[in-house]
C-alpha cells in the first residue's frame, strides 16, 4: 500500500484535522520525513533554521505536520508548539550514537510536559540505511523507553527518510493511535 | 496497550502477527561491511586515506584524531567528525550532512548536501556546501570557497547528487551569534587548502590519484561569494541551459573563458524551470521560446559575473548542445534579481 491509499483511507475512516508535531535532535531527519510524508523531493534539503509546516490533506481529513528545528539553541521554543498536539512523532538518527544520551534527555523531558501528557509517541529510528546505524530495540534499551514511557501509546519504528522505507508503516501505527484515542 | 504496540515482547497473540506481517527492509539484507573500514578513530600524528572504490557512498566517522592529516578519495553518505584537534582532513562529496563536533584547530576541505558545526573552535573550512551551512556553539570558524580536482572526482559527485553549482560555503548561518563579535569569516582569497600539506603527505596517500586544491582545474567553480566586490568592473547574468546535454564539459569550457577575460563568479545556482518561470525570468520574447525547450529538458545554471562583461560578451566560445545567455547592459540587474530571487525562494527548506 502506498502512502496515497493509506492517505486515503485516513480520509474514510477520520473526519478531522490531525495536528503532529515532528521532534528530535538537529540533523535526525525531520524534515526529511517531513517531505517524505508529503511526497516532495528531498535532494535539497537545508537545516532548518525555525520550522516548516506541511498539510498532508484528502477531502475531509487533514495532517497538519510541524516540523520544529532541533538545534540546542532552539530547543527552548519547542514548548510554543506543544498545544493540541495529537500525536508526537520523535525523530532519531540512529546513527548517532555520540548522542543517544542528549536526545534520550531531550526526548523524557518531552514526557514530562504537561501539554503533552497521553499524546501517542512515535519513535522513528531514522536513518537505518546507512552502515553504522543502530537497531531500534538497542535504541529503545539504551534509552531505557520501556521504563521511561508510561501512562501512553508508544512505538519505535525503523525507517529510513532518504529511501523512504519505513515511513508508512510508521503512520498505520500513528493512525491506529488516533482510532483508540477516539473510542476513549 | 501502549506499551504492548511499542515494545511488544510480552504478547505473544501481538509477537506472532508482528512476525507474520514483518516489511522486509533494505537493510536486512545489507551485504556485511566492517565499520572499522568506515572511519578513523583514536590516530596520533599520523597521515591515512582511503582510495576511491573503498567507501563506495557509506557513512564515515571520524573520531578522536590528533595531528593527523586524513583523506576520503571517495563518495560519502555522511560524514561525523568528532573530538579531533589539529588535524588536515579532505573527504570526498557527501550525499547527505557533513556534521563537525567538539573539533579545535581543524583544516578541512569537504562538498556536501549540507555541512553543520557545534561546539568547535578555529575551524577552518574549505566548503562546497549546496545548502546554507550553519553553525552553533562555535568560534573562530573561517571559510573559503572549496577549490579542488583529482581523476574520478566528477563521477564521484555524480553518484553524490550533490549539485556542481549550488553553493552556500559563504552564507552561514550562526544559531548562537554574540554580540559585537563574529564568530565565523571569510578566509583571505588567496587561501589555498594546499598550504596545509606537502607533496609527500598527498604521494604518500596515493601516487596515482593526482590530487590538486587548486582554482585552475577546480571540478567546483571559484565563487567569490560575500567577499567585497572592491568596484570589480560591471556585473551581469550568466545562464547556461544544459537541455538534454548530462554532463558539464561545455560548462567548464566557458567557466574557463570567464577567468580568462578577468571576470570571476560572485554566487552560481542550478535549478530546473517550467515554461512560466523561464518566462518571468527571461522575459516573454522568441528567445525564451528556445530556451523554454532546453529548460524542459535540463537543469538552468545561473552565474552572477563581475569584471569586464564587455570582452566576455565577445569572446564567448561556441558550445556544443548547450544554450548560453548573458544579460545586458540594461537587463543585468533585474535578470540577477529575477533569477537568484527564484531559486533562493524555490530551495527555502
Amino acid at each position: 500500500m502506498g502512502l496515497l491509499s493509506l492517505l486515503r483511507k485516513f480520509q474514510k475512516e477520520a473526519d478531522r484535522e490531525v495536528r503532529i508535531l515532528l521532534l528530535g535532535l538537529d540533523n535526525a531527519g525531520k524534515t526529511t520525513i517531513l517531505k517524505a510524508l508529503a511526497d516532495e523531493d528531498i535532494t535539497h534539503i537545508m537545516p532548518t533554521q525555525g520550522f516548516n509546516i506541511k498539510s498532508v490533506a484528502t477531502t475531509g481529513f487533514k495532517l497538519n505536520v510541524w516540523d520544529i528545528g532541533g538545534q540546542k539553541k532552539i530547543r527552548p521554543y519547542w514548548k510554543n508548539y506543544f498545544e493540541n498536539t495529537d500525536v508526537l512523532i520523535y525523530v532519531i538518527d540512529s546513527t548517532d550514537k555520540k548522542r543517544f544520551d542528549e536526545t534520550g534527555v531531550e526526548l523524557l523531558e518531552l514526557l514530562e510536559e504537561e501539554k503533552l501528557s497521553k499524546v501517542p509517541v512515535l519513535i522513528y529510528a531514522n536513518k537505518q540505511d546507512l552502515l553504522k546505524s543502530v537497531k531500534p530495540s538497542e535504541i529503545a534499551t539504551a534509552l531505557q523507553l520501556s521504563s521511561a514511557i508510561r501512562d501512553r501509546q508508544w512505538q519505535i519504528q525503523a525507517c529510513s527518510a532518504l529511501t523512504k522505507e519505513g515511513i508508512k508503516d510508521g503512520m498505520e501505527w500513528v493512525y491506529s493511535s488516533l482510532g483508540a484515542q477516539k473510542k476513549k | 496497550m501502549g506499551n504492548l504496540l511499542g515494545f511488544c515482547y510480552k504478547s505473544e497473540t501481538v509477537l506472532q502477527k508482528e512476525e507474520d506481517t514483518k516489511p522486509v527492509f533494505s537493510w536486512d539484507k545489507r551485504e556485511d561491511l566492517d565499520p572499522a573500514d568506515y572511519c578513523f578513530e583514536d590516530l596520533e600524528g599520523v597521515t591515512r586515506g582511503k582510495l576511491p572504490g573503498q567507501i563506495n557512498g557509506q557513512q564515515f566517522s571520524i573520531e578522536n584524531c590528533k595531528d593527523c592529516i586524513l583523506f576520503v578519495l571517495d563518495n560519502v553518505a555522511s560524514l561525523t567528525v568528532d573530538d579531533c584537534t589539529n588535524c588536515v582532513i579532505f573527504i570526498g562529496p557527501s550525499k547527505g550532512s557533513v556534521f563537525i563536533r567538539d573539533c579545535t584547530d581543524v583544516k578541512l576541505a569537504v562538498c556536501c548536501q549540507q555541512f553543520r558545526t557545534r561546539d568547535c573552535k578555529r575551524i577552518d573550512t574549505y566548503l562546497h556546501s549546496n545548502t546554507q551551512p550553519i553553525i552553533e556553539s562555535s568560534v573562530g570558524m573561517k571559510f573559503a570557497c572549496l577549490q579542488i580536482n583529482y581523476p574520478l572526482l566528477a563521477d564521484q559527485v555524480k553518484s553524490s547528487g550533490v549539485s556542481l553549482f549550488n553553493n552556500e560555503w559563504s552564507n552561514i548561518y550562526d544559531f548562537t551569534p554574540v554580540e559585537h563579535n563574529s564568530n565565523f569569516s571569510l578566509l583571505p582569497e588567496t587561501a589555498k587548502f594546499d598550504t596545509y600539506l606537502t607533496e609527500e603527505h598527498i604521494s604518500s596517500i596515493s601516487s596515482s590519484n593526482k590530487v590538486a586544491f587548486s582554482s585552475h582545474n577546480s571540478l567546483f567553480p571559484l565563487t567569490v561569494g560575500t567577499h567585497s566586490r572592491d568596484g570589480f568592473g560591471n556585473t551581469a547574468l550568466l545562464s547556461v541551459f544544459l537541455g538534454q546535454v548530462d554532463d558539464y564539459v561545455e560548462v567548464h569550457k566557458l567557466l574557463k573563458t570567464v577567468q580568462n577575460c578577468e571576470c570571476r563568479l560572485r554566487r552560481s545556482k542550478e535549478t530546473r524551470m517550467n515554461t512560466d518561470t523561464v518566462i518571468r525570468i527571461y522575459g516573454e520574447s522568441e528567445r525564451s521560446q528556445n530556451f523554454n525547450k532546453f529548460a524542459k529538458d535540463g537543469p538552468v545554471i545561473g552565474f552572477e559575473v563581475e569584471g569586464d562583461i564587455d570582452t566576455l560578451r565577445s569572446t564567448l566560445p561556441e558550445l556544443q548542445g548547450v544554450l548560453v545567455y548573458l544579460s545586458t547592459d540594461k537587463t543585468s540587474s533585474k535578470d540577477i534579481n529575477n533569477f537568484f530571487n527564484y531559486v533562493d525562494m524555490t530551495m527555502s527548506t
